[in-house]
């Protein structure tokens, strides 16, 4: 997939982006929660009974649940009951034109290299962006259709596919899981469904540029992805240009399920509208993303780069039910200016001989506040399990923190578990070196952050590994100095 | 959740103002329970269905006329002093109950040739013993202290809550060997908080070796420029046995250094927990923190629990931490018993050697006669069940 490619298929979803706007606009549901705006969702997705009975119990169960607090976060509180489930952006608030939009944001797509119609539809500008190349994203579909690999719409999948649905919807996440995991359950609005069949490689890197409406998931985006016996997936989420979007709170949901010898690889890379300077404005991030390796030989391989959103309150995690089965997590969180992260991983070995690798690379710099927070859990039966967890902090400047809370249990003894942090700054000494070589101290920075989250950039597809780097940069532009 | 019959337990009418703030902050708090993070591995639930009762703090006593720098610890002496221990619930508990207590107080320059001694007994079964020791150092004395938490006689279910507050003065220098060996039906909760002021050193020996639900709370801060502290620790978790390792060590100013190490053995139906945190508040250029936490499993039914934090605030500093969970390495034992040595024996050299790594300080505070061989029993009686 080449550069190309990749310009082709934002500029698909900036298509579809509004393109469906008009009729659910006349259908705004009133702010806040009840039973009567979840059944309204329901009813307005056509959805069948065992579904809003579901969302019904997990509505019910959030009622008894209150709000975590225990992360290492801070802001001011949400009030649930001002926010619209059952709603489309609203076109009057956002910009009408280019100019409108805050410069900064116009710089850093200048610097990313993004096109300029596209910079507008990223922003969030009311224009409707016309580019035809439906029969691109038609033409990957048939070919996905002939190896019997489905790749929808949440919503499509559940009027098409409603038995692999019912079968694996809340089965590695349930709605009892966590607050934010039961308000999802309950108002969810759309998001991907993958499912790839027995023995099947799926043969391109599968990402929402592909799917139709993928942009108009709104904030309660829901993602089920199952890997049957053999198969192969790579799900590519995310996009390196900053988007602006008019919903403050994203409590999305992620389900993974890999059966025996399944792999699947879930890549990220978040750049959500990190707010103003003083932190205003920006969004929050609080997803719960989870896979399970059900099958024996099973592998499940997160890899996240997060540099947007003002917070973000993520722990990508694997539960290793299968023998032999492997859990992989390779994060990289920048913060800046007041941006917060409080992210990392759970690793839950249950099954024998099972593996996980952890390697988490967070970067402060301004007054940004990253966490690794981890767990790690052998059980009773994980015979011979093993975790190496690897956790490195870069600091910039005397008013960032970065904090690392790593949990570990372990209740086997013939487990081998072991869990190192190191913190650093970029050292006066490295950078006059690599000046004393003729770089600019831009150059400099840029190689030695690039170096020190080189293990998580090699786990990234090709295309995005590129974009990744390319988007450090301008991130921790002027960090030092 | 307080058992009701605790509330009842000082006439109020007894108290000092001290004491009924302090109770009443207890009341108010309540025991801690595993909701609460800082609780999460160490549940006190069993102490509320136990019938308590307040005693004197089983502090034996000291040979009359030969520390001078040691004297009962007044109500008054409190008051005088600078609060060094955080107000947690068992602290609020231990300052409105506290019977007995030990002033150590070594004037600047001075050189304790003998290490200062605090026993504490157990004298009876369902006795709540909240023991307070406050020990000031002045500028440049050097001491070493053993504060030795045991029981003699029968398997008592008793509940211990000692408090011990540490002031170093500017070069003060403190070695503080700290054991935990209750008997095997009791709950021990100790505080320990530490305040180091510029150059001054403190050298810690925490020997978790008895007990049926331990934990041990340090609270140590870096004040002053220069400041160094090493945290040395063991514990053994064998039969039953809950043994909860809690350090916060602060960096409050720049140029400080501390020393984590601890090695923990879990058998049995033991469970051994390590929750470490060091924190570098901003502006700490310079400090340098090592936490190192290594951990045997010897048994299916044991459990080890690590959480080593950093909370760091500055970008000046150095700061690390390593945790490892494993059992006796394989290769070893074989090299050993192709070496001649029996399974048995080859497994206790390796268990002592692991043990060793903590255990530096017995020798350097030359305290091997009293101590080396109590180490040394239990580790022969945690391999042997093995």
């Amino acid at each position: 997939m080449g550069s190309d490619d990749l310009t082709l298929q934002r500029q698909l979803s900036g298509e579809y982006r509004w393109g469906f706007t008009t009729d659910i606009e006349q259908e705004l549901a009133p702010a806040g929660l009840n039973e009567d705006v979840i059944r309204l969702i329901s009813a307005k997705k056509d959805e069948p009974d065992w579904l809003l009975e579901w969302r019904l119990a997990a509505y019910r169960h959030w009622l008894t649940l209150s709000e975590p607090k225990w992360a290492s976060v801070h802001y001011p509180p949400i009030d649930y009951q001002a926010i619209h489930y059952y709603a489309a952006p609203k076109m009057a608030k956002r910009p009408q034109s280019l100019e409108e939009v805050d410069p900064k944001l116009l710089q850093t797509y200048e610097k990313l290299g993004i096109p300029l119609q596209e910079r507008a539809a990223l922003a969030g500008v009311a224009v409707d962006a016309v580019f035809d190349s439906v029969s691109v994203a038609t033409t990957f579909k048939a070919r996905l259709e002939k190896l019997g690999i489905i790749f929808c719409s949440f919503s499509e999948a559940v009027r098409e596919h409603p038995e692999l649905v019912r079968q694996y919807l809340g089965s590695v996440v349930p709605y009892t899981d966590n607050y934010f995991a039961a308000l999802n359950s309950a108002v969810f609005s759309d998001g991907s469904f993958v499912y790839v069949p027995k023995g099947v490689r799926c043969p391109m890197e599968l990402s929402t540029y592909f799917r139709i409406n993928a942009r108009m998931t709104g904030q309660f985006e829901r993602t089920l992805i199952i890997a049957d016996e053999g198969s192969y997936v790579s799900y590519l989420e995310g996009c390196t240009a900053p988007s602006r979007d008019e919903n403050q709170l994203h409590a999305a949901v992620v389900e993974l399920v890999a059966l025996d010898d399944a792999h699947i690889k879930y890549s990220t890379v978040q750049n959500w509208y990190p707010g103003d300077e003083e932190g205003r404005g920006g969004i929050y991030n609080f997803v719960t993303k989870r896979g399970e390796c059900r099958g024996a030989r099973a592998r499940i391989s997160w890899t996240q780069v997060e540099t947007g959103s003002a917070i973000t309150w993520k722990y990508p995690s694997c539960i290793l039910r299968g023998d032999d089965s492997v859990g992989e997590f390779y994060s990289v969180a920048v913060t800046r200016g007041r941006q917060q992260a409080d992210t990392g991983t759970k690793m839950i070995h249950i099954g024998r001989r099972t593996r996980s690798t952890i390697v988490s690379k967070g970067i402060s710099a301004g007054h940004g506040h990253n966490a690794y927070r981890g767990l790690v859990r052998i059980l009773e039966g994980a015979e011979g399990a093993r975790n190496h967890t690897q956790c490195d902090s870069l600091l910039m400047g005397p008013h960032c923190a970065a904090h690392t809370f790593p949990y570990i249990e372990v209740k086997n003894p013939t487990a081998q578990v072991e869990h190192e942090a190191t913190t650093s700054r970029v050292s006066e000494a490295q950078l006059f070196y690599l000046r004393a070589r003729g770089l600019t101290e831009e150059d400099a920075v840029n190689m030695i952050v690039n170096g020190f989250c080189k293990a998580v950039f090699k786990e990234l597809p090709m295309e995005f590994a590129v974009e990744a780097q390319k988007l450090l940069a301008v991130s921790l532009e002027g960090a030092v100095g | 959740m307080i058992p009701a019959a605790w509330t009842e337990l000082p006439a109020p009418q007894r108290l000092s103002a001290a004491r009924l703030a302090a109770w009443q902050a207890w009341l108010a708090l309540g025991l801690p329970h595993k909701r609460l993070e800082e609780w999460r591995y160490t549940s006190l639930e069993h102490l509320a269905r136990q019938a308590l009762h307040p005693a004197a703090s089983g502090l034996a006593p000291q040979t009359p006329g030969l520390i001078r720098c040691l004297r009962p610890l007044h109500e008054e002496d409190l008051g005088a002093l600078p609060a060094l221990a955080p107000r947690t619930a068992l602290e609020r508990l231990n300052a409105a109950l506290w019977r007995e207590g030990a002033l150590i107080e070594l004037a600047p320059g001075q050189h304790l040739a003998e290490p200062l001694l605090l026993s504490f007994q157990a004298p009876e079964a369902d006795a709540m013993l909240h023991p307070r020791t406050r020990v000031r150092l002045g500028e440049g004395a050097q001491a070493v202290l053993v504060e030795d938490y045991a029981c003699a006689g029968d398997p008592l279910g008793y509940w211990r809550n000692p408090v011990t507050e540490i002031e170093l003065a500017a070069g003060a220098n403190l070695i503080h060997l700290r054991l935990t060996d209750e008997s095997t039906a009791a709950t021990h909760t100790g505080l320990t908080a530490v305040i180091l002021a510029e150059r001054s050193r403190y050298a810690l020996l925490d020997l978790g070796l008895g007990g049926r639900v331990c934990r041990h709370e340090l609270h140590l801060r870096l004040a002053g420029a220069g400041a160094i502290a090493r945290l040395d620790g063991l514990f053994l978790a064998d039969g039953r046995r809950h043994c909860d390792h809690h350090l916060r060590v602060e960096h409050a100013v720049g140029d400080t250094t501390s020393r984590t190490r601890y090695r923990g053995i879990a058998s049995g139906r033991g469970r051994g927990v390590f929750d470490a945190q060091v924190v570098i508040r901003t502006g700490a250029d310079g400090a340098d923190a090592r936490q190192d936490s290594r951990n045997l499993l010897l048994s299916p039914q044991a459990e080890i629990d690590a959480k080593p934090q950093l909370m760091i605030h500055a970008d000046r500093v150095q700061a690390s931490h390593g945790a490892t969970v494993g059992r006796l390495a394989d290769d070893a034992l074989y090299y050993l018993r192709t070496r001649g040595i029996a399974a048995p024996a080859a497994r206790r050299l390796l268990i002592d050697a692991f043990a060793a790594e903590a255990l530096g300080l017995i020798d350097e505070s030359g305290l091997q006669a009293a101590l080396a061989g109590r180490v040394q029993r239990r580790l022969a009686s945690l391999a042997e069940a093995h």
